[in-house]
């Protein structure tokens, strides 16, 4: 492939110091992630594959090896340049949601725009549009704490994509929700993927949403043991559950409205 | 992140605690009102004494003295100069001498003036009973002070005018002989002054016997800020002057201590609100340290949590100082009233005792914020500096 690849790294390690023990959360990991890949990274806890997350999105440095976007050193990145390159590149899902309780539901959507200096009126309407994407209209002035875990994980999806960024980072989205919601989930994130083309790094130690994915990468003791090319990758339409879910977030009419981050005019600062 | 944000922001997380946000403003409002309060007293007393030694008028008022240089004489021709310079309105020459007052059956000291009928007005003495001027420049009339009256037992004023009463004028030359002159002149005027002798005459009526030279001249200008200018140009001449200011330069500039003495009282209560200040700011960069995490992991920058930090602080700082300067302004604006209400009562006089100039407001406003600004700084830079994982693991 002559493609500069989205994520690449080189022999990246990572080693906490905890006291006097010295812990290898990553070993010499080496990978190239392509634009409008499914990537799923699977492992058991502990396995680095957080650490390994956090690196690609430059909320920590390697300890040695180096991680390129787009063909440029991460690292060459001060403080403010990996803040914007995490506003405007990257959205991040976490497990626990992190929505920030004192903001209502818009304006957590809202807020990587707030950083990026966008007006008031032109972020709301963009963060209104994306509430509508996942199915939250109504919403819109509530308080995180009065939506229930599956919608606040819609609500943390729709923040990460209201910057239009290339790749969507999702720390076990599903982790703290139960089967429905983490479908509803799924099927979302999912349908970013394959209807809207944009990559998508998926952690999860839930082996059945591996079947849609395009690769997945195997870690175990902070390496990568195996890569695994999915040549049947599953729609998420064959999930008959995830589907009425979906319906039900009403993301199937709106997903195609989350066109493909490159075509994507690039928020300005 | 934009500034209009960043206050949203810092607005918002200060309503989500609200009673530690009143608890840490009431601090500032502590501090700041009592600075007002004190200082406010400070300046009250200082426009008190000023107004005591010198109502407004006097401070465009300038005395020149005959100078003690060869040459340089305050005659006529001095006059002609000093009513030329730009900016002087009047001139008034005065001519004075020791003299005594002689009725058919006594006689008292006093010190005779020689003036000009606007001198009067210059120098702001009205006489209580009978006429406030002369007739004209050389008329026989005199307006003397009560003080002067009592030395020749004419204590009623009202019989008083009319009288025509001898002054026999000293005079003093150069070498140490004593000349005296009588002078006839009726009593005209009658001022309420009793612990001062005094007695104003025509200076047509007493420059006939001396007259070339004048004892010091009054010259006024337009204005209050007109009066350094027209004395230096005064002085060049090289006539001495003296003038009222002085004296209120010199209670002015002991009011500075007094005011910076009183301040300073606040100022120690304004610093425990500061310190309440960083306290609260730190506690809150704990309690949110999580929510700083979730900023930066979602692309905030350090600038921004610092600026959002900053800003509580400031916040914090202007409504702590603006309720601050509210309180000190009406408790002394109460206070004026309640003495008001006794002083008027018992028959005396109004006076404010608490002073609040518009400058001081603004300046003890900006002051709180400045302050408090200042204690945020700490706070906010150890929550810019997070680590964005690590606060993200913070529970």
């Amino acid at each position: 492939m002559a493609k500069v690849p989205v994520f690449k790294a080189v022999n990246v390690s990572k080693i906490y110091q905890l006291g006097d023990i010295e812990v290898k959360a990553l070993q010499s990991v080496n990978l190239e992630i392509y634009s409008g890949e499914f990537i799923c990274f699977f492992g058991q806890s502990g396995c680095g594959k957080s650490t390994l997350l956090s690196l690609i999105a430059g909320l920590q440095k390697p300890s040695s090896g180096e991680v390129y976007v787009r063909g440029e050193k991460l690292s060459a990145l001060d403080n403010s340049g990996l803040a914007k390159y995490r506003r405007s590149k990257i959205g991040i899902v976490f497990q626990s949601f992190n929505l920030i309780p004192s903001m209502n539901i818009i304006e957590n959507i809202a807020l990587p725009l707030t950083f990026a200096r966008v007006g008031k009126k032109q972020r709301m309407e963009r963060a209104k549009s994306l509430l509508e994407t996942v199915g939250l209209t109504k919403y819109s002035n509530h308080n995180p704490s009065q939506l229930s875990g599956g919608q606040q994980q819609r609500v943390a999806i729709a923040r990460s994509l209201v910057t239009a960024p290339w790749v969507l980072l999702a720390d076990e989205p599903t982790g703290n929700l139960d089967t429905k919601s983490a479908n509803e989930v799924m099927r979302l994130i999912i349908s970013l993927n394959h209807r809207s083309k944009r990559t998508v790094i998926l952690i999860t130690h839930n082996p059945e949403y591996l079947n849609y994915a395009d690769r997945i990468f195997y870690l175990q003791d902070g390496k990568i043991i195996k890569t695994q090319v999915n040549n049947k990758v599953k729609d998420a339409e064959d999930l008959e559950e995830i589907k009425e879910a979906a319906e039900q977030a009403g993301a199937e009419s709106r997903a195609e409205d989350l066109s493909a981050p490159e075509t994507k005019e690039e928020i300005k600062e | 992140m934009k500034l209009i944000d960043v206050l949203r922001l810092s607005f918002g997380n200060l309503r989500r605690n609200m009673l530690r946000t009143v608890l840490t403003i009431s601090g500032v409002v502590v501090g700041i009102s009592t600075i007002v309060f004190l200082v406010s007293l400070g300046f009250g007393l200082q426009n008190l004494a000023v107004s005591k030694i010198a109502n407004l008028d006097a401070l465009t008022l300038l005395t020149v003295n005959a100078s003690q240089k060869e040459g340089i004489s305050l005659d006529q021709s001095a006059i002609d100069k000093f009513k030329n310079i730009p900016k002087v309105i009047a001139v008034s020459p005065l001519l004075s001498y020791p003299a005594q007052i002689i009725v058919p059956d006594g006689s008292g000291d006093t010190i005779a003036y020689g003036v000009n009928p606007k001198y009067f007005d210059l120098e702001d003495i009205t006489a209580s009973y009978g006429n406030k001027e002369f007739s004209s420049d050389s008329a026989n009339e005199a307006i003397v002070s009560v003080g002067s009256l009592k030395a020749v037992n004419m204590t009623d004023p009202a019989t008083a005018i009319g009288k025509e009463v001898t002054f026999r004028i000293v005079k003093i030359s150069d070498n140490n002989k004593k000349d005296e002159f009588d002078v006839k002149a009726k009593i005209v005027g009658i001022t309420t002054d009793d612990t001062t002798k005094y007695a104003y005459m025509p200076i047509g009526l007493i420059s006939k016997f001396d007259g070339k030279v004048f004892n010091s001249v009054k010259v006024k200008t337009a204005k209050r800020d007109d009066m350094d200018e027209v004395r230096k140009t005064i002085e060049s001449m090289g006539y001495p002057t003296t003038s009222v200011k002085d004296t209120v330069d010199q209670i002015n500039s002991i009011f500075v201590y007094v005011q910076w003495i009183l301040g300073g009282f606040g100022m120690v209560a304004l610093m425990v609100a500061a310190i309440g200040i960083f306290n609260t700011l730190t506690i809150a960069l704990l309690e949110r340290t999580h929510e700083i995490g979730i900023m930066k992991a979602i692309g905030g920058r350090n600038s921004d949590v610092a600026l959002v930090f900053t800003a509580e602080a400031s916040m914090i700082g202007l409504f702590g100082g603006s309720i601050g300067l509210a309180t000190g302004w009406i408790l002394g604006v109460l206070i004026n009233l309640l003495v008001n209400f006794v002083a008027t009562s018992v028959g005396g006089l109004a006076t404010d005792l608490f002073y609040t100039p518009l400058w001081f407001g603004t300046f003890v406003v900006s002051f709180a914020f400045i302050i408090s600004t200042v204690a945020g700084i700490m706070p906010a830079r150890r929550a810019a500096k997070l680590d964005p994982l690590e606060a993200l693991r913070y529970e």
